[in-house]
């Protein structure tokens, strides 16, 4: 029961996310609902240091959102810890709004530009290994989307970052088995993914993507190791979670519910997964 | 029992270097460290109809080892030496010998990564034709560092293609260093094999590794396509050229070719130096 507020955090979120999304009539909502554990766990779960007072604030933990198309959720998480007020979130893709589809670097605490999959995680490599040059100790967490690792510019990074010893910095997979138009499985194997990286040079591990105690568990592990390969963490979880109406389903990718009907049954369904817990 | 093949890799560096020094260019240790596996491949391996042209087809994605085709072709008698050194001096008409289609001039190489996406595209092509040709592809080791290889590979063993065979040049050097010290490619056999590769690792200046290795797997004995890991010394054949970063892309002129003629040798049971005696070596430098 430890995990409830956490549970809570997230149920708001997605309620959040909803609402946001059928505001604005785009936004990636699956993407989003994919990862909201994870994003909740290194926001709210005291892993991350940062100081929305102050966006540039050097002490802080860098948290790169390589999958850049699930930027509602970001956007949302950074004005619910307070870096920038609610209000913007109801202007999100719109006219006169400050958010755009995809990540802006122009949102304070958003760290990239994102959008062009497989080039945030050659940013946060990037990042790391300035910190470690200047022996410095922040740690710079990244989220990929499993659909981004077709880029081979992904396994560049990670020949690079195995290569560099970049062990502060903490690479997340979240790993929904669907990209945009198709089952991963489908379109071009990535399995057998763990030795995918394995075999770069990483050390792995594999977690369930929506479960508050395993995310935990695994963080702590991060920030106690001490070992010279980097880590990455394939998280496995299931596209649109929350929503059984949206989730699972390819082609669900970068819309969101429109007609009357989708919107009603998304906003029912969404609370009822929240009653009896999301899991 | 394949000293043959020995005495033709050693007169194929000493055209190669013929050729070349007098052209004034071309990468001498990329070509040197590839030299066993294009004779394998091209002399022994793939097939050829009865007009000399090609049934299997033969992609080098390591475009700048492309010096060492011209002899080999040449031994082959595809073209003569009148052609051959028209080609290569300077303002001679390089892109005529796609007149000829010969092997490996399939596309222009140079730009690195790129060969073996395109080796996947005709391997798939030939398969959706019910071809039973094969794909070879040959590739240097630190052409890997590009990202384009691995979406390639996912490619490659997504559509189950089972004829086509990779070989990469692991000479352990790069353009400027030792590939492990820029960017560590090691495992390297685990890399493929996490791709859903079939990997198999030979030395590659070693006909007996070479050659059953290379004719065994154009018999698609799985659904996997294949990598033949070639372990080769950047630069073999002549001593003080080997082995040593930035020496890519260098080519021995004038004085120095003379010597680079005098140090060139012939391995394989028995080493002969253009210079002088024999002595009996083991095959490694």
């Amino acid at each position: 029961m430890e995990y409830r507020r956490f549970e809570q955090k997230a149920q708001q979120l997605r309620e959040e996310l909803l609402e946001m999304t059928i505001t604005a009539k785009t936004g990636h909502l699956t993407s989003s609902l994919s990862c909201i554990e994870i994003m909740t766990s290194l926001f709210y779960g005291g892993f991350m240091k940062y100081d929305p007072e102050n966006e540039n604030w050097e002490g802080r933990d860098y948290f790169v959102l390589s999958k850049g198309q699930a930027s509602p959720i970001l956007y949302l998480t950074l004005a619910d810890v307070g870096y920038f007020p609610k209000e913007d979130i109801r202007l999100f893709a719109q006219e006169n709004g400050k958010l755009g589809v995809h990540l802006q670097n122009s949102v304070p605490g958003s760290e990239i530009l994102g959008g062009s999959l497989g080039c945030g995680f050659g940013i946060a490599a990037g990042l790391a290994l300035a910190h470690k040059r200047n022996r410095e100790l922040n740690m710079t967490y990244t989220l990929l989307g499993d659909g981004e690792c077709y880029e081979g510019a992904v396994w560049e990074t990670a020949e690079f970052v195995a290569h560099n010893r970049l062990n502060n910095l903490i690479t997340i997979v979240d790993r929904n088995y669907i990209c945009a138009t198709a089952f991963t499985e489908d379109e071009l194997g990535l399995e057998p993914f763990e030795d995918k990286w394995k075999a770069f040079g990483f050390e792995t591990k594999r977690i369930d993507g929506h479960s508050f105690e395993k995310i935990f568990e695994v963080l702590r592990y991060a920030n106690s190791r001490r070992d010279t390969r980097p880590l990455v963490i394939v998280a496995d979880t299931v596209k649109g979670k929350g929503i059984p109406h949206v989730s699972d389903q390819p082609l669900w990718h970068g819309i969101t519910v429109t007609s009357e009907s989708d919107i009603e049954i998304a906003r029912r369904e969404l609370k009822e997964s929240g009653k009896k817990g999301v899991r | 029992m394949n000293e043959e093949l020995y005495e033709k890799s050693f007169s194929m560096r000493h055209r190669f270097l013929e050729l070349f020094t007098k052209a004034g260019y071309g990468h001498l240790t990329s070509a040197f460290s590839e030299t066993e596996i294009m004779i394998a491949l091209l002399e022994k391996v793939m097939r050829f109809d009865k007009d000399k042209k090609p049934i299997d087809k033969f992609v080098l994605s390591k475009g700048h080892g492309a010096g060492m085709l011209f002899p080999i072709l040449e031994d082959m008698g595809i073209f003569t030496m009148e052609e051959v050194e028209g080609f290569l001096g300077i303002g001679g008409d390089i892109m005529k010998i796609r007149e000829y289609v010969y092997p490996g001039f399939e596309y222009y190489g140079g730009s690195l990564g790129i060969g073996i996406g395109m080796a996947a595209g005709l391997a798939l092509g030939l398969k959706l034709n019910r071809s039973d040709a094969n794909v070879f592809c040959l590739m240097g080791d630190a052409e890997c560092y590009e990202g384009a290889v691995w979406e390639a590979m996912l490619f490659a063993a997504h559509n189950r293609l089972n004829n086509l065979v990779v070989i990469v040049d692991r000479n352990y050097l790069g353009c400027s260093d030792f590939t492990e010290n820029m960017c560590g490619l090691e495992p390297f056999a685990d890399k493929w094999r996490s791709c859903n590769w079939y990997v198999r690792e030979v030395d590659g200046h070693s006909y007996e590794e070479l050659l059953p290795a290379l004719s065994d797997m154009r018999r698609k004995k799985s659904d996997r396509p294949v990598c033949i890991i070639a372990d080769t010394v950047k630069g073999k054949g002549i001593e003080y050229l080997s082995n040593m970063p930035l020496r890519h892309g260098y080519m021995p002129v004038d004085a120095e070719a003379d010597s680079a003629f005098k140090e060139l040798c012939y391995f394989g049971q028995v080493q002969k130096c253009v210079g002088g005696g024999e002595k009996k070596i083991s095959n490694k430098f």
